[in-house]
């Protein structure tokens, strides 16, 4: 491939890829700034390391793995020891009761749209994003991870330096919480 | 019997097929009398497809001015370059 090392090839590096670069990664983290940040910080990456690019990869496929990392580096950095102690203090008493069965206020409703009909529904996607923003800052990354990333639980606890038992905790949390978020600001308005 | 926080963790990780055959016993027999339940497996399922195949989340794309500056900030913190 052709040296790329001018500031014009940047220039077309980024006017060709940015957008896509930026989508990806701001429906994981849906935050703008942050989003923007981990873009520049992988053209840089991609420009400080031109030289151990073989050229055998496209250009948008190996900035891609340059952000995918990034994007990992953040999930791990949402991880750490005090994170992780506090993850077995935290009880799930909004939902369950002491005989671990739900709490009246808890109880799932049924719902009356179902998967087909939302998938295109923007309004309801509004909800569904807002609500996942609401999730604490490790729960979210893991389910992003699980979810929307598609990693293996394996992976996302070997990455994320987790153990199996606080993982389910943390999923099981989420999966909780931004269910009955759905419920109250979209099944039941 | 199980309780509905244990029915409830078993349906995640019977999602990843993470349960062995006399859990999923277990959690039959409580979902056929846990109508709760029942329903927050069945959401579940519908949340991982709506989350993994919906619409991204709305974006303002990146203005021509903010891409002008992804470009100076490379090329005056990278490494120089010819």
């Amino acid at each position: 491939m052709a040296k790329v090392s001018t500031n014009q090839q940047l220039t077309d590096w980024v006017s060709t890829y940015s957008d896509a670069l930026f989508a990806f990664a701001f429906k994981r983290l849906n935050d703008r700034s942050l989003s923007k940040d981990l873009i520049q910080d992988t053209f840089l990456s991609a420009w400080n390391n031109i030289d151990k690019f073989k050229g055998d990869a496209s250009v948008k496929t190996w900035l891609f793995t340059i952000l995918k990392n990034k994007l990992i580096d953040h999930y791990r950095h949402q991880s750490n020891r005090k994170v992780i102690a506090s993850i077995s203090t935290q009880s799930n008493d909004a939902f369950f009761d002491a005989t671990d069965h739900w709490q009246p206020q808890a109880y799932p409703k049924a719902w009356t749209e179902g998967t087909d009909a939302l998938l295109e529904n923007k309004a309801f996607f509004k909800v569904l994003w807002h609500c996942k923003e609401k999730l604490k800052s490790l729960q979210n990354s893991v389910f992003t991870m699980k979810y929307i990333d598609g990693f293996e639980s394996e992976e996302i606890c070997k990455e994320l330096e987790l153990s199996p038992s606080n993982y389910w905790i943390l999923i099981h949390r989420a999966k909780l919480q931004l269910r009955a978020c759905l419920e109250i600001n979209w099944m039941e308005k | 019997m199980l309780s509905c926080k244990e029915a409830t963790e078993l349906i995640l990780k019977a999602e990843e097929h993470k349960i062995s055959v006399w859990q999923k016993i277990k959690l039959w027999r409580h979902q056929k009398i846990c109508v709760l339940c029942k329903r927050f497996g069945y959401q579940s399922r519908s949340i991982n497809v709506l989350v993994s195949k919906g619409l991204a989340p709305e974006l303002d794309l990146l203005t021509e001015i903010e891409k002008k500056e992804i470009v100076s900030y490379v090329s005056t913190s990278g490494l120089a370059r010819e």
